[in-house]
């Protein structure tokens, strides 16, 4: 691969396999396998989905890594309405960097229980190990950006966790979280435990208006706060604007705090084409704006171009801009 | 073989069949009907009529649709501050409101004022300062009515330098293509227009013929003096406090007022008549107001000469008044069919109406009709809570008078005593606009002159006489909002309105859809899944009215205290056996509703009050009122009481409590207007459409106008908010899209057939926008836009109807736009908006028609 001076470049190419139990670009999920009802609800219904994304990198002054791979399994097994099992994994692989060597990593990203159902009851409870849920956190464009640019570390990773949803069954609820963990880095020191509470409002304003506030305190004084937007006309587009705080004590960095501001927006396939787009604010590190552009080759094949730019939001951090290819189908 | 091509040519040909059908829209004959009220149902048409000509543009109360409004309208509002003095200033300003009307027009309102403003210490009390202030200023207002289509044509007839400046150069073009639906180029058009604003009313005929139909001109002096002092100056001078410190300022400005305003206006009526009108008024009052309110700047940022959208907070923002009033209004009639109407003209709108007064005694010769004459003076107080929270916006405006009313007309004077209360609850955002309920209450007393005083006038068919009512505007509503508003409503009137139809709130497919995604989703990531809000239906009206007669009062005043109270109770929701202690011994019959009365009583300021609390001492309000009424011999007594029954913070305690103690039926009406807008399905939109117009009324029917309601109509022609198209429009009757393969059968063109009416030379100018028809209404694209001369229209089976037919692609299409052949060649859904005009000056109300076009193929817009 051939050298831009002053420039990242991140050739993307990404094989996404995406959530189908997410139904991105049908109207009822095709995991319904085996349902027993025929409204869609009880039986036995099985649903998987996944990504897998490979991503050749080349960073001319600080080549450490040259060749990323990751990929991730969903997996849901419905048993009847009100109890379901879900899981998802990911792998990670990299090659190339200073000595050329490999490394491989595979994470749980989530492993739990749901006992209940926010679609026809006013109560659901998830018991296992997942990412806390709080604020919106949802980045439709290029997942692999998640990586490059460790938006992780506003989120955390997967805990044990206890989360209980209370719903009105239309448009509010709640969803109350506890987790207990082991901080990274000090698995010497004895377990921590943090709440979360989450507020989910839906307005009818512009025709599908979803407002979320956030609020999670650990035990140590971390706090972390949202407030995020999610406007899903109908037609399939979906704009989401979220604002994202970390407040950890003594922390040092530029600004006593870790702030995300993102607007992302998907829009709906027009002549099998939609376009993508996604901005954010770290406050601490940069500016990302990524346009993307979809198009439906075979059904639910898509091929996928975006454009990335990444201005520094300090002198001493250089700005770039990034090139992805990269193409989705649904199993 | 032969049996698989047969039905495969069958299959082809229905679908050809159907796809030339293309689509139809037919509109319906309810939707183009002029509104029609009647008697006391006009009560809420002319809602702030009763205020008289001097109120003028105050009233308006524009509403900002959305931030676009705060960027860019803001570049017609300016004002010129000249400082002569350290007290004293001399201001110059031009100021432009649109505002939309029932049937799609706009109402612009340009103002033009220049006048000196004084302001000085005189002395102080305790260390505050007392001001002494002064201000005088010369207005001049031109109202107009315009539409889309009127705009784009009077283009044709301007100078290319005017056509230019008009539309910024091509700046006003570009914006309208690529900003959202809500931003109205009509708030920028013509600037140059609104620079002669001053130098338009019309001192001679010349001038007053260039007035287009409806047009508005007024000129008017206004001054006042007033004497204030603040008494919080002495805590913004020190700067403490912690609100101060955050850069909140607060004031808290008592001030004695004297104002007055005399004003000229000019109403043109039709080809040839005019209408001139005289008013002027003078209030001697007091005022205290307070706030606290902060300014931040947003977007301050975006480039270094801009200081930044302006963004004001008020979280308190109040303010009380009580004055004395006197108003005087005169209306005259001018025909110019009649020569000697011209010179009584002129001298009128300068202000001499002597020459108009003597031509009016013989009108049918002279052209010069005297339409009234009218005195008002009494009392007004008004009392105003604001929230302002920049993107929320919530008011609560009340206002009470009673005035002593003579009025001259063309079959001699009578005197009315008329009491009025108006409660107005408005709250606004930046997503959805305003909606607004508001109350008006209204009795009137005939009386006759019997030396200093007045008798009632038993000629009267009905002597004394309230009027409640509930209006309702709500342009943003959704099908839980209705449900709501219909509830008000049964509960306002007592009325079943059982065809209303039971539209639910949301759609069951699309909510079972979102059921089995959600339920078959990883729980997760649900939170992006929004749920389905309920339908959004398109805008709201409804004038709902409770007439009470002479005898009915008198039927009500004779009930027991007892019943009385319980009726109120009732009426609260209250229950309990404590309604005679409460009637006998008054508001602390109930500690506890007292004590959350007091307690609650200083969040009034901030719009939050307690119906609990305030209920105890509702009723013993009602119980006293009712004692009053009964004894009141004298008119004026009479007229007090009511209006001291009437002026509450629950109307609708009120309406509901004096439909349950009355023994006779109360006579009830309440009419709808609606328009459908946005994606509900077509079978929800046809419930909601079939909605408009629908009036229901009680067994016991309405009174007619009486001669003091004529007059107040009258008045309200000169009313900016009541500003709308007097003349029959003409009327698009139907619009079929289709594929015409007259030239090409394998690329045939888009076809458009107007079906309008018969026009004189067979021909038809119409107003024509090609939108491009996403479904996010955050950017739009225009990709035509112009007006265009229809010839040739053959009749259409019905013989009062013509057809006009143009295409919108192929060799014949309008226009040469590139950007819409490309559009189209890319397919996807496209809109329409159409209106018509037999001459350019009067044109029909938009109608609105979307398609799907895609590899040729023409469909409707798939539903979501």
């Amino acid at each position: 691969m051939g050298t831009i001076p002053g420039y990242l470049l991140v050739l993307a190419i990404i094989l996404t396999a995406s959530d189908v139990c997410q139904g991105s670009t049908r109207e009822i999920p095709r995991c319904v396998l085996a349902s027993g009802s025929s409204s869609g609800f009880g039986g036995i219904g099985l649903c998987l989905g996944g990504h897998l994304e490979s991503d050749f990198l080349y960073r001319e002054q600080d080549p450490k890594s040259s060749y990323l791979t990751q990929g991730e399994v969903y997996t849901g097994l419905h048993i009847g309405s009100l109890v379901s099992f879900h899981a998802r994994n990911r792998l990670r692989s990299g090659h190339g960097g200073e000595d050329g060597r490999g490394f491989e990593e595979r994470t749980t990203r989530s492993l739990y229980t749901q006992f209940g159902s926010l679609s026809n009851l006013r109560f659901r409870l998830l018991l296992g190990k997942f990412l806390v849920p709080i604020g919106i956190n949802y980045s439709d464009s290029f997942p692999i950006l998640d990586w490059i640019y460790r938006r992780h570390h506003f989120w955390g990773s997967a805990r044990p966790t206890a989360s209980v949803s209370l719903g009105d069954l239309v448009g509010t609820r709640v969803d109350l979280s506890y987790t207990k963990f082991k901080k990274e880095l000090k698995e010497d020191e004895p377990r921590t435990e943090a709440y979360a509470i989450r507020l989910v409002h839906d307005l009818s304003a512009l025709e599908g208006t979803r407002l979320v506030f956030s609020h999670y305190r650990s035990q140590e004084g971390e706090v972390k706060m949202g407030v995020g937007l999610v406007n899903s006309p109908p037609g399939g587009q979906t704009t989401i604007i979220e604002w994202f705080r970390v407040v950890t004590p003594d922390y040092v960095g530029p600004y006593p705090f870790k702030q995300l501001i993102r607007v992302s927006s998907t829009g709906r396939f027009k002549n099998d084409t939609r376009m993508l787009f996604e901005y954010e604010d770290d406050l601490e590190a940069y500016y990302l704006t990524t346009m993307g552009y979809d198009h439906r080759v075979y059904r639910e094949v898509l091929f996928r171009l975006g454009v990335a730019y990444r201005r520094s939001r300090f002198d001493d951090m250089k700005n770039h801009w990034l090139g992805l290819v990269g193409m989705r189908f649904q199993l | 073989m032969k049996w698989i091509l047969f039905i495969a040519l069958i299959f082809l040909e229905s679908r050809g069949a159907a796809l030339s059908e293309g689509v139809v829209v037919e509109f319906d004959q309810e939707e183009e009907t002029e509104e029609e009220y009647s008697g006391v149902e006009r009560i809420f048409k002319n809602p702030v009529l009763a205020s008289g000509l001097a109120h003028g543009t105050v009233n308006i109360n524009k509403s900002i649709d959305s931030l676009m409004e705060g960027l860019f309208y803001s570049l017609l509002d300016n004002e010129l501050v000249y400082d002569v003095t350290d007290a004293s200033q001399f201001k110059l300003g031009l100021k432009r409101d649109v505002h939309s009307t029932k049937d799609g027009d706009y109402v612009v309102v340009d103002r033009f004022s220049i006048g000196p403003n004084y302001s000085t210490p005189i002395s102080s009390v305790y260390g505050l300062p007392i001001y002494l202030g002064a201000d005088g200023a010369v207005n001049v207002l031109d109202i107009y009515l315009r539409s889309d289509g009127k705009r784009l044509a009077e283009g044709e007839e301007l100078s290319t330098w005017r056509m230019l400046a008009n539309n910024w150069f091509g700046i006003l073009p570009l914006l309208t293509a690529i900003l959202p639906p809500s931003f109205n180029p009509n708030e920028l058009y013509d600037p140059v227009g609104q620079l002669e604003t001053p130098f338009l009313f019309p001192t001679s005929i010349d001038a007053a013929q260039s007035m287009p139909i409806g047009n508005i001109r007024s000129y008017s002096v206004s001054g006042s003096i007033h004497l204030g002092l603040d008494f919080l100056h002495k805590v913004s001078e020190s700067g403490s406090g912690n609100l101060l410190k955050n850069g909140f300022d607060f004031s808290l400005p008592y001030r004695v007022f004297k104002q007055g305003e005399h004003k000229i206006s000019v109403l043109r009526r039709g080809e040839d008549t005019f209408w001139v009108g005289l008013s002027s008024v003078d209030r001697l009052g007091h005022e205290l107001s307070g706030n606290l309110n902060r300014v931040y700047f947003i977007f301050n940022k975006v480039a270094s000469f801009w200081g930044g959208l302006p963004a004001t907070i008020l979280p308190i923002d109040f303010s009380m008044s009580d004055a004395d009033v006197f108003k005087f209004d005169m209306i005259f009639e001018f025909d110019f069919s009649n020569k000697g109407a011209s010179e009584a003209f002129e001298l009128a709108v300068r202000g001499d109406f002597s020459k108009a007064e003597s031509l009016a005694l013989d009108a049918d010769r002279t052209g010069v009709r005297f339409h009234f004459r009218r005195y008002s003076s009494g009392s007004e107080d008004a009392r105003a809570t604001t929230r302002n929270l920049f993107v929320h916006r919530g008011i609560v405006d009340r206002y009470s008078s009673l005035f002593e009313v003579t009025t001259q007309d063309a079959r001699g004077e009578f005197h009315v005593l008329e009491a009025r209360s108006v409660l107005e609850n408005e709250d606004w955002d930046v997503l959805v606009g305003s909606e607004r309920v508001t109350y008006e209450n209204r009795a009137t007393v005939r009386v006759v002159k019997e030396g200093t005083g007045y008798r009632f006038d038993s000629s009267a068919h009905s002597p004394v006489s309230l009027v409640l009512g509930l209006n309702i505007e709500d342009r943003f509503v959704d099908a839980f909002e209705l449900k709501k508003y219909l509830k008000l409503i049964r509960e306002f009137t007592d009325l079943p309105l059982k065809t209303i139809p039971d539209i639910p709130i949301r759609d069951p497919a699309k909510e079972l859809r979102h059921k089995i995604a959600m339920h078959h989703g990883d729980p997760l990531k649900d939170v992006v899944q929004v749920s389905v809000t309920p339908t959004h239906l398109g805008r709201l009206g409804a004038d709902a009215a409770i007439y009470i007669s002479s005898e009915a009062i008198t039927a009500l005043e004779s009930q027991p205290k007892k019943a009385i109270g319980a009726a109120f109770m009732k009426a609260f929701g209250l229950s309990g056996n404590f309604v005679e202690d409460l009637v006998e011994s008054g508001p602390m019959a109930s500690f506890g509703g007292s004590a959350v009365y007091y307690l609650l009583s200083p969040l009034k300021l901030v719009n939050v009050s307690s119906s609990y609390g305030d209920s105890i001492r509702e009723i013993h309000k009602a119980v006293g009122t009712f004692r009053e009424m009964k004894k009141a011999r004298d008119p004026m007594e009479k007229a007090l009481a009511l209006k001291r029954l009437t002026d509450t913070e629950y109307p609708l305690i009120l309406a509901d409590a004096l439909q349950y103690l009355s023994p006779v039926e109360l006579p009830r009406s309440v009419t709808f207007s609606t328009k459908s807008k946005g994606r509900a399905p077509e079978f929800v939109k046809k419930q909601f459409r079939g909605m408009n117009k629908k009036q229901f009324k009680s067994l016991a029917k309405l009174p007619s106008s009486a001669r003091h309601d004529e007059i107040r109509e009258m008045l309200s022609r000169f009313n900016p908010r009541d500003v709308r198209e007097t003349r029959a429009k003409p009327r698009i009757y139907s619009v079929r899209v289709f594929l015409e393969k007259m030239y090409s059968v394998a690329n045939p063109s888009i076809a458009v057939e107007i079906v309008g009416p018969v026009t004189k030379h067979g021909s038809l100018k119409l107003f024509l926008r090609i939108e491009q028809a996403g479904k996010v209404n955050v950017g739009r694209f225009v990709l035509f836009e112009d007006v265009l001369t229809l010839k040739g229209g053959g009749l259409a089976s019905d013989q009062s109807r013509s057809r006009f037919l143009f295409y919108i692609s192929g060799e014949d299409r309008v226009g040469d736009g590139f950007i819409l052949d490309q559009a189209l060649a890319l397919g996807g859904d496209f809109g329409l908006v159409l209106s018509i005009s037999p001459d350019g000056e009067l044109w029909s109300t938009e109608k609105q028609v979307q398609f799907n076009y895609q590899d040729g193929r023409l469909l409707p817009v798939e539903k979501d």
